[in-house]
């Protein structure tokens, strides 16, 4: 049984990323894959997504729960010479 | 006796873990449950026996049962945990007593995505995995004239290359456009399936696979796809890694999107006292931070010594990953880091890129070959968030520089003007990273 998120996460990249070869195999000059689907992803979810900013976007993938809503450890340069 | 350690799983992570815990606590009693009969040896290496690049699997073994006994570390083969109890923390093993710990690191791995058509019950379907398996697997393929692999993710790639280097007739269906079709750039398989079709490989692209078909004697005799049918003698099945979660979820341990485990950047679970690691947990991307699950034997390893150190009382951390990633396909290598252009066009993240096209060595010295190199940056900044290349030689070097790279926020200006190897035999005046670079720093003016 999948969780609402898992089902949310397995659809969206799969029509995302069949979007995205579409239009990527477009600008390079290759076959473009069928994007046919179900009519929520393809027609409903796909161009709002597309019209919506990053940040936002950004901003619901981070609030889906999942490891990276937990305790990590902050990466950074050294600060000050190196010799 | 000191405190009690217990591991499940005798991959990567698992090994790791116990190897972990046993550095920080000496004293520790380390216990690694595995349902197989061997442990500690390295399964990426399989498609590189059946390829007949590697003489026999004897050679992937990487130690020797004694060598655990002398490290403190029990190992119990070929025994299954069926049960955790977070609460008496103890786990319960298929015919015995439970078995009590202290603490307890969950190293289960993963599986192949179930296939949902019919006939998976069929002989001569091929999950490469066991080592075991994979040795009797090997003599069959002797006997194999035609083969289907499912799918050409990464060990689908390898398997294609594999079997079509032994002469078997290879057939690949995938319902994605081309090969790594999740990760990669059509840009940059382009050449893979240029190689692939010189070995004789032949390529069913956007087909799905509708069924297996068997014989009177219940052997695979073929593949049902959304294309036709393929008659084959065996069908190698590459689908998607899913995490073995199945004892985690059972215990009520959190997973995430991906259906790996939840952990935090210690390596520790919402249960208390259990530690997870390697491909049966979720860890964050170092950019932007979607979780991330399935990935390599050197990820499980590293994360399965962060778990068993602080399951031990260690304090270890584990970053964030940037995924350095390379591999054979066909007569090429293939690699990249982070985000490709179809992977941040699908996110929608902005972008610019630059590619450019080289060569490994001085264009005069012999057995140059041609190197591909394309970089996605944040437009702005031009710092540089994923990379992408094919060549003949020198991938993984760039793709474990390029990792580093986006790791550190450098961007194409910096890259533009680094200074690169110069030496005939291994590197040429103009490094193909340099030249993608300049490349992209000039798109992101134009627009």
């Amino acid at each position: 049984m999948q969780s609402p998120s898992a089902w949310l996460r397995v659809n969206a990249q799969h029509y995302l990323l069949r979007d995205s070869q579409s239009r990527v195999a477009r600008r390079r000059g290759y076959a473009p894959p069928n994007t046919a689907g179900s009519f929520f992803w393809t027609k409903v979810f796909i161009p709002i997504y597309r019209v919506m900013p990053w940040g936002l976007r950004r901003r619901i993938m981070v609030a889906i729960p999942g490891s990276h809503t937990k305790q990590w450890a902050k990466q950074g340069l050294p600060e000050g010479p190196a010799v | 006796m000191g405190q009690r350690i217990v591991v499940i799983g005798g991959g990567g992570g698992g090994l790791g873990a116990a190897g972990g815990a046993k550095a920080v606590d000496p004293g520790a009693e380390v216990i690694v449950f595995t349902e197989f009969e061997d442990v500690a040896y390295s399964p990426c290496g399989i498609p590189f026996v059946h390829g007949k690049e590697i003489p026999s699997f004897e050679a992937l073994f990487l130690a020797d049962k004694q060598s655990y006994i002398d490290a403190g570390i029990e190992i119990r083969y070929n025994t299954t945990v069926t049960s955790i109890d977070t609460a008496k923390k103890t786990v319960q093993v298929l015919d015995g007593e439970p078995v009590a710990y202290d603490s307890l690191v969950i190293a289960t791995g993963f599986g192949y995505a179930n296939p949902g058509v019919p006939g998976g019950d069929l002989d001569g379907l091929y999950y490469v995995k066991n080592i075991r398996e994979a040795m009797e697997w090997d003599k069959r393929l002797d006997t194999v004239k035609k083969a289907v692999v499912v799918e050409a993710g990464p060990l689908g790639v390898e398997m294609i290359t594999a079997l079509a280097h032994r002469g078997i007739e290879t057939h690949v269906i995938d319902p994605n456009p081309w090969a790594l079709g999740e990760v990669a750039d059509p840009d940059i398989v382009e050449l893979v399936h240029e190689s692939w079709t010189e070995l004789g490989v032949q390529m069913h692209w956007n087909t799905t696979l509708e069924a297996f078909l068997g014989d009177d004697k219940g052997s695979v005799r073929g593949v049902m796809t959304s294309g036709g049918e393929i008659e084959c003698d065996l069908v190698v099945v590459a689908t998607h890694k899913v995490p073995n979660n199945a004892l985690a979820a059972a215990a009520g341990l959190k997973t995430g999107s991906t259906g790996g485990v939840i952990i935090d950047g210690g390596m520790k679970t919402s249960a208390p006292s259990v530690w997870a690691c390697g491909d049966v947990c979720e860890v964050p991307h170092g950019l932007g931070g979607l979780p991330l699950q399935g990935l390599t034997g050197s990820h499980a390893y590293a994360q399965g010594k962060v778990a068993g150190a602080n399951a031990a009382g260690g304090s270890r951390t584990y970053n964030p990953v940037y995924v350095p990633w390379g591999m054979v396909a066909g007569k090429w290598m293939i690699g990249g880091v982070a985000f490709g252009e179809v992977t941040a066009d699908a996110l929608g993240m902005p972008h610019v890129i630059g590619i450019a096209d080289g060569i490994s060595r001085a264009r005069y010295y012999p057995g140059v070959k041609k190197v591909r190199v394309k970089l996605i940056a944040e437009p702005g900044t031009l710092r540089l968030i994923g990379a992408q290349m094919v060549g003949g030689e020198g991938i993984k070097e760039r793709a474990d520089f390029l990792g580093v790279a986006v790791k550190t926020g450098l961007t194409l200006y910096d890259l533009a003007t680094m200074e690169n190897v110069y030496s005939p035999p291994i590197g040429a005046l103009n490094e193909p990273i340099a030249v993608a670079a300049q490349k992209g720093i000039a798109a992101s003016k134009a627009t």
